[in-house]
């Protein structure tokens, strides 16, 4: 079991990719922070009109009362980005385990076991896998309809594939390696063997792909949102409040799409640096 | 004597991240036209770091720090990248270690025999060019009809065969062959060290052998220089070396030979070969050496001459 | 030659089970989206009509028009059989709409902005990566390597919101949207305007239809190049210090043939990932074309999910499994063409 001396240890050693990875997770916890924080942090409310009627019908520029501009209908713009990090990661987080959840067990199952049911499902897998990934969540929010939770379980559609590849690929690997050839004849059960022998092997890689998987992710959620498939306007989201702006793009409210945008790149930037900074640490190659 | 190509206090350094490895120093000598010479000593002594810095190619982070090498009496140190350029493959050429990975998986390999032709002018046409390769194929005993296949479907030595047609294509003066049977099976080896001395004799050139095999070095060498973290110990003709190595280290060597002296039981020379980044002071082999005295591991020995050798132990430097 | 057409004949044979091998793959994402859009309970109809009261007369009519009404199996392969002919079926919100006919109408505009995109995504990705790889450590490799992190993590409406912003709104150099000025008359071949001004000859209508493809190709070709330059990066650095690098050296080849020839070896693990970036490229596609109201397959897609279009929701994403699996084909030919060491 790792001790959380150990932990740190792993994340703040001197070791190959801190600075990536510490960059990365600074990024990250600062979202954590202004979602938790919301109410305190945001001066107004998401659907609150912030200026006089008299100014409301277009959007304005950023002044001292609105750090980020207003948008067509009064929202200050700064406020429902932070707002919006809260749909936004709980769309990211919730889908992130829940594909975990399922493609994890299924590929060490799968590559443990073989035979017709990992032949199988492989091919399921690959094929969502070399599918477009956000044709896919479109399709399925389409139907379930819009809402967080819809907009997650759609997520996870596209992710678990590539959980279930990876653990799989590696499972193989793992398999042919000695330590789980001496668990198995010491006749420890297969359970034993995937929890205890073969899963602590996949996890630095588990961990890489989760970074690439969860940069990929937020920009499916911002995708989904632009489509209008996560929350309803005027609910705050990221991509949904980009769309909106790009109305006004040609009277020049550059600010209504340049901060939500510049959110959702940094946001992404954030897991992209964990997951690069993971892998240049234990010298994982990844397709992406 | 005239000589091929002449090193005077050639030192190549590696600027790694844990600090400068002195890969070859203050290394002079000089290499007599038309003779075959050895190279030998121990894995990390800066074989092959002498090798390459012949041909002005050391990679990064490794650079050529001090010396001049004469070569037709020009200062190959002192050239212009494009005249350098000219020179390899057409005056100096080499053979690598590994056949299988020194071809270009995805050409044929005529084309890269070709290459060398059209480089340097020979011709601008690639079909003359490629007949240029057949033939080349052909000195070196692979029928001339392979020029059309690739690297994988040739067989090991077949590939170090095309390997030394394409170096000896232009007929130049050094040929520079850097372990070239090592990753190869004994019956191939022979066969391969038979073909180079053949070309040696057939192109007038001068070879030099980089090996850590010190039998093979003695079977078919005019000279052996032996090398000894960096530095070339001993150097001169063969049989004296085989009969009365002057340097303890030499000796060594040829103890952990049983062949050549007929010795019953091998001999290895204890310990291990010096940090390079950090070596001994004095003499470098001082650690290991069973005739070490007082200014060994105080000051470095020179070059001494001892009849036509050169030595650097302090054994003779009084 | 009788060598030659040996090889011929090994390379169709080849490309046919390559072919076989996609239709599997195209069969599970049939069977997915069907089983998505018609089993999940709910009805597509009522929801595609939205919340209004529908008679129950009208709502069993419409069922039967657009079959329905029929047993689910019996919609598996009926469906599955139109669209292996090219029937995609009927617009479920405007009727006697033919899916097909707009599907036909939009693919080569989503094939014009995904070919110009890879494009200037291998360019960028070919000249970033090859600068890294070049002065590996240096200042340079340092800021080309943010340039791959970065580049993928931008989101494609936001960047192509940028361009519009600086080249349309401020500069006003380019278009900010669609295919053609409608002053432009263009006779449709293809539909792929670039190609079609080419082919009918029509400067004026070529220089048009290439103003208004810049920004989308340029958006969709940065994003992607991010994975690209990484790639071309790692792979070339590698291939430098392989051994026949420095055999080419040694035989005194010039720098550029020898980079020349290390690209050359780069290239063939890039070209396989370029199947799998495939994915990612349609994806990108999409939502460039709803940035730049770019009449493809995406904005399409956009439109008929906004009206729950089911039945064209379905046939667009067939269209996309359909192109995964032909360009995946292609990319497998190109790479036993290119790799000599692959037997087929
Ligand atoms: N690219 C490099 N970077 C850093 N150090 C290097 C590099 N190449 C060689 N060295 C170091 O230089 C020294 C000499 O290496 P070299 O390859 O010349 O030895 P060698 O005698 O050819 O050995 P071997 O018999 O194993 O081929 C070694 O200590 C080695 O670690
Ligand atoms: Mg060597």
């Amino acid at each position: 079991m790792p001790t959380i001396s150990g932990v740190t240890q792993q994340i703040f050693g001197r070791k190959p990719g801190r600075g990536l990875l510490l960059t990365g997770l600074a990024i990250i916890l600062a979202f954590v922070i202004l979602a938790v924080f919301a109410p305190w942090i945001a001066p107004y409310g998401p659907t609150e009109r912030s200026v006089p009627s008299s100014l409301a019908a277009s959007p304005q520029p950023p002044d001292r009362n609105h750090i980020m501009g207003t948008t067509e209908l009064g929202y200050d713009v700064f406020s429902r980005i932070v707002w919006g990090t809260r749909i936004v990661l709980y769309v990211v987080a919730f889908s992130a385990i829940l594909s975990m959840a399922i493609g994890v067990p299924l590929g060490l199952v799968s590559g443990f076991y073989g035979g017709k049911l990992d032949r199988i499902l492989s091919m399921v897998m690959d094929s969502i896998y070399a599918f477009p990934g956000i044709v896919l969540a479109l399709a399925v929010a389409s139907v379930l309809g819009p809402s967080p939770t819809n907009a997650a379980i759609s997520l996870s559609v596209v992710y678990v594939p590539t959980f279930f590849r990876m653990v799989r690929g590696q499972v193989l690997e793992v398999r042919e390696s000695l330590y789980v050839e001496a668990a198995e004849a010491l006749g420890y059960p297969n359970t034993h063997i995937m929890l205890y022998h073969v899963l602590p092997n996949v996890a630095p890689t588990i961990l890489v792909v989760f970074g690439l998987a969860a940069t990929d992710a937020i920009l499916t959620e911002a995708g989904l949102a632009f489509f209008g498939l996560t929350v309803s306007y005027p609910s705050p989201d990221w991509g949904l409040d980009l769309r909106v702006g790009l109305r006004y793009l040609d009277q020049g409210a550059w600010w209504a799409t340049l901060f939500p945008g510049i959110v959702i790149t940094l946001l992404a930037l954030g897991f992209a640096l964990v997951g690069e900074g993971l892998g240049e640490r234990y010298a994982i190659r990844t397709e992406r | 004597m005239e000589s091929v190509v002449r090193l005077e206090d050639v030192s190549v350094h590696y600027y790694t991240f844990t600090g400068v490895v002195k890969a070859v120093d203050r290394v002079t000598l000089d290499i007599p036209r038309g003779e075959f010479v050895s190279f030998v000593g121990e894995s990390g002594s800066g074989k092959s770091t002498l090798a390459l810095a012949l041909l002005r190619l050391v990679p990064p982070p490794g650079r050529i720090v001090s010396g001049r090498i004469v070569f037709n009496g020009m200062d190959l140190l002192s050239l212009p990248e494009q005249k350098m350029r000219e020179l390899r493959g057409k005056s100096i050429s080499m053979v690598f270690q590994d056949p299988m990975t020194s071809l270009d998986p995805v050409r044929k390999v005529g084309e890269q025999i070709a290459d060398v032709y059209i480089e340097h002018g020979v011709t601008t046409d690639m079909e003359e060019a490629l007949k240029l390769a057949r033939e080349a194929l052909e000195m070196v005993g692979i029928p001339g009809d392979r020029v059309n296949y690739y690297p994988h479907q040739l067989s090991g030595g077949q590939r170090q065969r095309v390997l030394i047609a394409a170096a000896v294509a232009l007929k130049p003066s050094l040929l520079i062959a850097d372990e070239p049977t090592t990753a190869l099976d004994v019956i191939v080896q022979a066969k391969i060290m038979d073909l180079l001395e053949d070309l040696m004799k057939e192109l007038k050139m001068s070879v030099i052998l980089i090996t850590h095999d010190i039998a093979l070095a003695a079977e078919r060498s005019d000279r052996i220089a032996v090398m000894y973290a960096g530095r070339v110990v001993e150097y001169g003709p063969v049989d004296a070396i085989i009969e009365n190595p002057l340097h303890p280290y030499t000796r060594g060597l040829l103890e952990s030979a049983p062949d050549l002296w007929g010795e019953k039981r091998i001999k290895g020379i204890p310990g291990n070969p010096p940090d390079l980044r950090n070596p001994p002071r004095g003499c470098p082999f001082h650690p290991r050496c069973p005739r070490r005295f007082d200014p060994c591991d105080k000051d470095e020995p020179e070059y001494v001459k001892v009849d036509d050798r050169i030595v650097s132990c302090h054994l003779y430097t009084r | 030659m009788r060598e030659g057409v040996a090889r011929v004949g090994r390379l169709l044979r080849y490309i046919v089970i390559r072919g076989l091998l996609i239709i599997p793959t195209i069969l599970i994402l049939y069977t997915l989206i069907f089983i998505l859009l018609r089993v999940i309970p709910g009805n597509p109809i009522l929801s595609a009509l939205g919340t209004h009261y529908v008679p129950p007369e009208i709502l069993q009519e419409k069922m039967h028009r657009l079959g329905l009404d029929k047993p689910l199996y019996v919609q598996y392969f009926d469906y599955l059989w139109n669209i292996l002919h090219g029937n995609f079926g009927e617009s479920m919100v405007i009727e006697g709409r033919s899916i097909s006919k707009d599907l036909a109408y939009r693919i080569p505009a989503t094939i014009e902005l995904t070919i110009a995109g890879f494009t200037v995504s291998v360019l960028l990705g070919l000249i970033t990566g090859t600068l890294a790889a070049l002065r590996r450590g240096s200042k340079i490799d340092y800021s080309m390597r943010v340039y791959g992190i970065v580049a993928y993590t931008l989101f494609i409406p936001w960047l192509g919101s940028l361009f519009i912003l600086l080249f349309s709104v401020y500069l006003g150099w380019l278009p900010a949207g669609g295919r053609l000025d409608p002053s432009i008359t263009l006779k449709r071949i293809t539909g792929i305007y670039t190609l079609d001004a080419i082919l009918t000859g029509n400067p004026a209508a070529f220089f048009n239809a290439l103003k208004h493809l810049i920004l989308p190709a340029l958006t969709l070709g940065i994003v992607l190049s991010g994975a690209y330059t990484r790639l071309v990066r790692s792979n070339l650095s590698d291939i430098l210090q392989a051994d026949f690098i420095r055999a080419y050296r040694s035989r005194g080849l010039p720098e550029t043939k020898v980079l020349k020839y290390a690209l050359r070896n780069a290239m063939i693990p890039i070209v396989t990932y370029m199947g799998l970036q495939l994915a990612i490229l349609l994806g990108g596609a999409v939502l460039t074309e709803t940035t730049f109201s770019w009449p493809g397959l995406g904005s399409y897609l956009f439109e008929k999910i906004q009206y729950r279009d089911y039945s064209a929701i379905q046939g667009t994403i067939m269209v996309f499994a359909f192109m995964v699996g032909l360009v995946s084909l292609i990319v497998d030919i190109i790479y036993a063409l290119i790799d000599p060491r692959i037997r087929y």
